[in-house]
């Protein structure tokens, strides 16, 4: 009891309004303006990395036309490109965007448990985001390792970067580790203790699901890169050998003796593999809760995918060496590598076929949030269906320095995943703002981007079959087994890029231009269940739930019930408040 | 062969089909029922009685032995590796270990000691004897990470310095990365004596501090333990 007491009393402490501008909108430990911290920081970064990627294109499309783009830099670019998107942006926008504000609100909380750690989190990562950026600028530019930083390379003269940028890299991994370590243990802790009453762990909507084992895979996979980080930065300051064998740099004999870069391999692909699912959960509980409410339909099978999330959580941890086929790894562990990586095809699929009979004989609304959801499910069959085709190392072996992978990776973890963020943001804007986004506008983007998509990645799968490496400055006309028609697809593929990459401004000026004229949204514009579109007020008041919380007597997923007089109940509509239901016994 | 592969083919096939069909025909609606769990009906506190911080801390347990668990295992696969490690020439070197670690590791469990005496006197609700345990917890672990620094120092001066060799550098990470893990809690230990301190706070509010500095120390003292074991024997 004296438990309760005091609980209470810090409660009524914690929801003491913060009054003025600064401890309103800028120290702020309301998990909503975190949310939208963390949010807009990610998107920040993720401009870079998208400018990144079209000076990419720009290179490899018109080769030895742009004399700003020399090989360093384009090494620079991709390794950048690489890490901001996986890490800064995707991570950071999923978990540390869409967890924080979703998780109270789904959970029918009042805020985190620990609001001033997730205050100290958003600002521990906005410093990991600048220590990254300062990298650009330190002598000898940013790293240009590749974004699996893989030493001895990383840390060779040969290298752009191999001095100081490499340590800013390494340097800002560690410092994300820590923001996302403080993060993370408010998603675990919150979902575990502080949903309302009646939120049991099986009525909990899909998408704090995949949030949450997200969450728990990246506590479990970080600390990975977090040992590698801090072995790799003394390797490269101090002069250990952890990673770095015997090397000559220059003719000259380095002090380095004896480390294994295959340990390296094994510690970054520990992480690594795991953090694809970090991306992938939240999208695939996301997208179950957009499909769910757009087509007026209860998820399919809801158990099942629960099940099908932790089943793909607990395999992620055992597949990591699909990552090293080429390597030179004992024969016998690729078997084994292989195999489990096809078993995680099995949960993968299951998912898959709930969401196309989720929207079998539903209500389908063609939402912006709709169409993106269904995007989502295209993009990530054609990029799944590839993955099975490189899970097997006889396959892998000669595709993977090509651009099949390329094409692969970015269907399936990239393209995807920012599709649902696109879709949740269509979805979930008016609750943050008050306010729908543009619909015409979101029309234009979700088209362009959708379809641009399959005529940049399509061809980049059959460059792949033609044996196109990756990782290449320019293909010089000596190469004789690329043929002519080769660089005009490459030409093809970056003027759609191009599009593609404009038409995302025109997605931030519908963010900026509907937050002062968009139409107002009302309380629950999508008629949706889940808790967070029945708060007293839009968008949501410190503490969320006014005077008494809400109390859940139903799963999320309350489409289209017989008898029922709307096509859907919340979660927080007692059972005495519903018109009377026919029941068929 | 081809035959029975194609009957266990379609058998799978009938099976999904039938599960399908039943699984299509269920009503969502009348399964899920409308009970409200009415366990702790304590209104704003959440389902779950047990208080945040402790769900925290096993958590972040859980992290901090993924990341010494990872620390071990590279340990492990830098031994095998090297130069012509398979031919039995090796890079590995087993450095000196100072013989002070003995008494560090006897510091460790001291503090631990102390932190497990403290929270039985939260217990017994006697707050001089909580006071002077939680006092004695923090100084042992203030003399162990002394320790370890002076065993750092005897490594380097008989010749064992970060360069020397991989054993010698992974004793300076392992032990370091175990320090700055016990300076973490020293840190909470501080705030939670200074609350003893400067306010009239009843006891009762500090038991769940000091339970969970406890339990972080005897975790670290487990570390160590598993971490000193594996130096000496390699």
């Amino acid at each position: 009891m004296a438990y309760a007491a005091i609980a209470d009393r810090d409660h009524a402490h914690a929801l003491h309004d913060p009054q003025s501008f600064l401890t309103k909108y800028i120290w702020s430990q309301d998990h909503k303006v975190i949310a939208i911290q963390y949010t807009i920081t990610a998107i920040a970064i993720g401009l870079v990395a998208l400018t990144l990627s079209v000076l990419m294109r720009l290179q490899l499309g018109f080769p030895h036309s742009f004399s700003l783009i020399a090989p360093q830099n384009y090494y620079q670019f991709i390794t950048l490109h690489g890490m901001i998107m996986v890490i800064y942006l995707l991570t950071a926008l999923f978990l540390g965007g869409f967890g924080n504000y979703l998780i109270p609100l789904m959970c029918g909380a009042r805020d985190m448990v620990f609001p001033y750690l997730n205050m100290v989190s958003y600002w521990v990562y906005l410093l990991a985001v600048l220590i990254l950026v300062a990298g650009f600028f330190v002598p000898g530019g940013a790293t240009g390792a590749g974004w699996t930083l893989y030493p001895p390379q990383a840390i060779l003269s040969g290298s752009p970067g191999a001095r100081w940028g490499i340590v800013c890299m390494l340097a800002s991994l560690a410092t994300f580790i820590v923001a996302f370590t403080m993060g993370g243990l408010n998603y675990v802790t919150t979902v575990l203790q502080a949903r309302c009453r009646g939120m049991t762990m099986m009525r909990m909507p899909l998408s704090v699901w995949g949030i949450f084992m997200a969450t728990v895979l990246g506590l479990l996979a970080f600390p990975a890169l977090f040992v590698s980080a801090i072995m790799m930065t003394l390797d490269a300051l101090l002069g250990t050998s952890f990673f770095m064998p015997a090397v000559s740099s220059m003719g000259q004999p380095m002090v380095y003796n004896g480390g294994s870069p295959l340990l390296f391999q094994h510690l970054f692909w520990f992480f690594g593999h795991p953090e694809v699912y970090i991306v992938a959960l939240p999208a695939f509980g996301i997208v179950s809760d957009l499909l769910s409410t757009h087509a007026r339909r209860h998820i399919f099978g809801y158990r099942m995918m629960v099940w099908a999330i932790l089943a793909i959580g607990c395999l992620s941890f055992v597949v990591w060496a699909h990552h090293m086929y080429v390597s030179g790894m004992n024969p016998y562990f690729g078997f084994f590598f292989a195999t489990t990586t096809l078993i995680i095809a099995v949960p993968t699929a299951i998912k898959v076929y709930n969401w196309v009979l989720t929207l079998w004989r539903g209500d389908i609304h063609l939402t912006v949030p709709m169409l993106f959801a269904i995007g989502f499910i295209f993009t990530f069959i054609n990029g799944g269906l590839t993955g099975l085709f490189l899970g097997n190392v006889p396959v892998d072996v000669p595709l993977s320095a090509t651009y099949f992978v390329v094409a692969h990776f970015h269907l399936v973890m990239g393209v995807s995943p920012i599709l649902v963020v696109f879709g949740a943001l269509y979805h979930w804007y008016p609750k943050m703002t008050g306010r729908m986004l543009d619909d015409t506008l979101g029309r234009i983007h979700f088209w362009i981007t959708f379809v641009g998509t399959y005529m940049i990645y399509m061809p980049m799968y059959y460059l792949g079959i033609l044996g196109l490496p990756r990782r290449y400055y320019a293909w010089d006309e000596s190469i004789q087994f690329i043929p002519p028609s080769a660089h005009t697809m490459n030409k093809w593929i970056t003027i759609t890029a191009l599009f593609v990459a404009a038409v995302q401004l025109l997605f931030l000026f519908n963010l900026v231009w509907s937050f002062f004229k968009g139409k107002p949204a009302g309380g629950n514009p999508w008629r949706a269940t889940t808790l967070e579109w029945q708060t007293p007020d839009t968008p949501p008041r410190h503490g969320n739930w006014g005077e008494r919380l809400p109390v859940v007597y139903r799963w999320a997923y309350d489409y289209s019930v017989p008898g029922a007089k709307e096509d859907f109940i919340p979660q927080n509509v007692p059972p005495d408040k519903l018109a009377p239901i026919v029941h068929t016994h | 062969m081809n035959i029975w592969v194609a009957f266990g083919a379609l058998t799978t096939g009938v099976i999904v089909w039938l599960w399908l069909i039943r699984r299509l025909s269920t009503r969502s609606w009348e399964r899920h029922g409308s009970s409200v769990h009415l366990r702790h009906a304590r209104g704003d506190v959440g389902e779950v009685g047990v208080p945040p911080a402790r769900i925290a801390l096993w958590v972040f347990l859980a992290v901090i032995t993924s990341l010494f668990g990872l620390f071990i295992s590279a340990y492990f696969i830098r031994m095998g590796h090297g130069h012509g490690a398979g031919h039995g020439i090796s890079d590995w070197h087993p450095v000196s270990k100072p013989s002070i670690l003995w008494f560090n590791s006897a510091m460790l469990v001291l503090s631990s000691a102390a932190m497990q005496a403290a929270r039985r006197a939260v217990r017994l609700n006697d707050r001089a004897r909580v006071r002077g345990y939680l006092f004695a917890g923090g100084t042992f672990a203030v003399l162990f990470i002394t320790g370890q620094l002076v065993a750092w120092q005897q490594l380097r001066d008989a010749g064992y310095g970060l360069t020397s060799g991989p054993a010698g550098a992974f004793f300076y990470v392992l032990t370091g990365v175990h320090g700055l893990h016990l300076l973490g809690g020293l840190v909470v230990w501080l705030k939670t004596v200074l609350r003893m301190r400067t306010r009239a706070v009843e006891l009762i509010e500090m038991r769940l501090s000091i339970e969970l500095c406890t339990v972080y120390w005897h975790y670290l003292l487990l570390v160590w333990l598993v971490m000193f074991v594996l130096l000496l024997s390699t």
